[in-house]
């Protein structure tokens, strides 16, 4: 039997956390539904609580809008190319860090993941002057190659753990069959890492997508602007008061992200906890 | 960890390759670092000596004589300094206080854990600079849904509070923005961790009248110790890296309220084009964040990664 006072506590319990939840998402209903808007509703007082779905405009505006379009091309291109590059080294490095044991193999691993503590400004200002002489500035491949450097050190650690979860037992059985080092790699290990995969591609995917120092240094001419960085000098400039296109453009920017966060986020929480949690 | 090494290569040259293997598998991150990251910092805090700016940036740079550190000492670094402490103490204390509080609720038997898990980590996918516009709106002054709700419940008087660009609030409102995308983190770091506590500790504790008060401090707590410590470390780096919610919520105004040493280094680079004074504000930034690390781990002896 369960006594009606434990139901008042799960009733209750239950409530709280709604009540906490709906705090942590009502920022994102009302960027939802201001872009669903028009300015003239949005500035009105009391505000407008519930949604309406009368108008597209705004996204019409923005999506016929060539600027835009420009600025999630790049943003689209630079961030998939953060991903593969990103992917490949981290399986790479997470293998070898995961399998072999080699001198300095623990240093290595700790200067991996001290390299969040130096300043990203600092070294922006280096790559500055150096992607200058390189001609890496407004290229693709110029700001890829940062995004990976800034999202690597977390890759290549979430990789070493999900290789550790791999029996080494196969690895041996593959090499007793004649099987080479790097086959091993290929089709033994590597077809089993695929929810690690996932998880660090979306990773890697969001960190480049929410870039905007970098890409505000390294991408300055117009055409290669990427979306952050396209938001921000339209939105705080000329149309600072344009809050139904500012919360559309951010519907936009955010949807991508969101999407796959939704679709993969059980793969995405064990590998964000993965590398954390030792048993 | 270690039972995972290989051990197969009997002969030495079989181990011998194994370890060339192991090294050349690394060598595209390790180029990658080279190039991205201590080539830049290794320049960035020679430069910091240097006369070097942006009309020099072909020239030979000329020693300056600590011109760059004396500089920025007379140009507010403690102020900075002090708003970046204020600044990461306020968003990984709040951090810590919700993330926690809300990971011991999903710890509870409920259903939907996973759901409601992943409802809550949805803040923190948002870009970063959706997440400062959002909350530009969201503070309005005219027509912010904050000022609204605030004099519904008549917490305020004037219908048309300025928070963002008023001095003394300013602050608060960055850390509030940067919490509501952080904390989920934080959150979903603390819940692992508390689902990996063992739970015969909890139920022996309980049978032997242990309040879930002592529970928590005295079990609890001691167990997730390593990942509340990895998840704050995380936290604080990225506080003092924040760049882009405070530089398009407030610009490190008003009146330099919300300048952290991460906007102070900026503008110094590239709104004062002098690239070797904002070096410099790095480097003492490095030297403060590096030695307060470095000493945790020792103390905790998290460097014992195996």
């Amino acid at each position: 039997m369960i006594s009606k006072k434990s139901v008042c506590k799960r009733i209750f319990l239950y409530l709280t956390i709604l009540l906490l939840l709906c705090l942590f998402i009502f920022p994102i209903y009302w960027m939802i539904i201001a872009s669903l808007k028009d300015n003239s509703v949005l500035m009105r007082n009391p505000p407008q609580l519930y949604p309406t779905f009368s108008t597209f405009d705004n996204y019409m505006t923005m999506l016929g809008n060539a600027k835009y379009l420009g600025y999630i091309r790049n943003s689209i291109i630079v961030a998939s190319g953060t991903v593969i590059v990103d992917l490949i080294l981290s399986v790479l490095g997470g293998y070898s860090l995961s399998r072999f044991n080699f001198p300095g193999r623990k240093t290595i691993m700790i200067a991996i993941l001290s390299a969040q503590i130096f300043p990203v400004v600092v070294i922006i200002i280096s790559l500055y002057g150096f992607f200058s002489k390189m001609k890496l500035m407004n290229t693709y491949t110029g700001l890829v190659l940062a995004d990976v450097a800034m999202s690597l050190p977390l890759s290549v650690w979430m990789l070493k753990s999900f290789c550790d979860n791999v029996p080494m037992s196969l690895d041996e059985a593959a090499k007793i069959d004649g099987c080479s080092r790097w086959k091993t790699l290929t089709y033994i290990v590597f077809p089993l890492l695929k929810p690690g995969l996932l998880a660090i591609g979306i990773y890697s995917f969001l960190m480049s997508w929410d870039d905007y120092l970098i890409a505000l240094v390294i991408m300055n001419k117009s055409g290669m602007k990427t979306l952050p960085v396209g938001i921000a000098e339209t939105f705080l400039g000329e149309f600072g008061f344009d809050y139904a296109g500012m919360m559309t453009i951010s519907v936009i920017a955010s949807l991508p992200v969101l999407l796959l966060f939704m679709i993969f986020q059980k793969y995405m929480v064990s590998g964000l906890t993965g590398g954390a949690i030792k048993e | 960890m270690g039972k995972n090494r290989i051990n197969i290569g009997h002969t030495l040259t079989e181990q011998t390759k194994d370890k060339i293997f192991g090294y050349l598998l690394l060598l595209p991150t390790f180029a990658v670092f080279a190039i991205v990251v201590l080539y830049p910092i290794v320049y960035g805090i020679v430069m910091s000596f240097f006369n070097y700016t942006f009309f020099t940036i072909n020239k030979t740079p000329t020693w300056n004589n600590f011109g760059n550190y004396i500089n920025i000492f007379n140009d507010g670094f403690f102020q900075y300094l002090k708003n970046t402490l204020v600044f990461t103490i306020g968003t990984v204390g709040i951090e810590l206080i919700v993330g926690m509080g809300v990971a011991l609720l999903l710890n509870l038997s409920i259903r939907g854990r996973n759901l409601l898990r992943s409802l809550f980590l949805m803040p923190w996918t948002i870009p970063s600079i959706v997440v400062a516009l959002l909350w530009s709106w969201l503070f309005q002054a005219q027509f912010g849904i904050i000022n609204y709700v605030l004099k519904f419940f008549g917490l305020i008087e004037n219908a048309n509070t300025e928070w963002i660009q008023s001095p003394s609030t300013a602050m608060l409102t960055v850390i509030i923005a940067v919490v509501w995308r952080q904390a989920p983190y934080m959150l979903v770091m603390i819940l692992a961790g508390l689902q990996s506590v063992r739970k015969d500790l909890i139920d022996a504790a309980a049978i032997d009248g242990a309040k879930p008060v002592k529970i928590f401090f005295k079990i609890k707590i001691p167990a997730i110790r390593a990942v509340l410590g990895t998840t704050i470390i995380t936290c604080v780096m990225s506080s003092f890296q924040q760049f882009t919610i405070i530089y398009n919520m407030t610009a490190g105004g008003p009146l330099g309220k919300t300048t952290t040493l991460s906007i102070a280094a900026y503008k110094k680079a590239f709104t004062n084009f002098d690239l070797g004074s904002g070096a410099a504000i790095g480097v003492i930034w490095l030297l403060i964040l590096g030695s307060a690390i470095t000493i945790y781990n020792i103390k905790t002896k998290r460097f014992d990664v195996e």
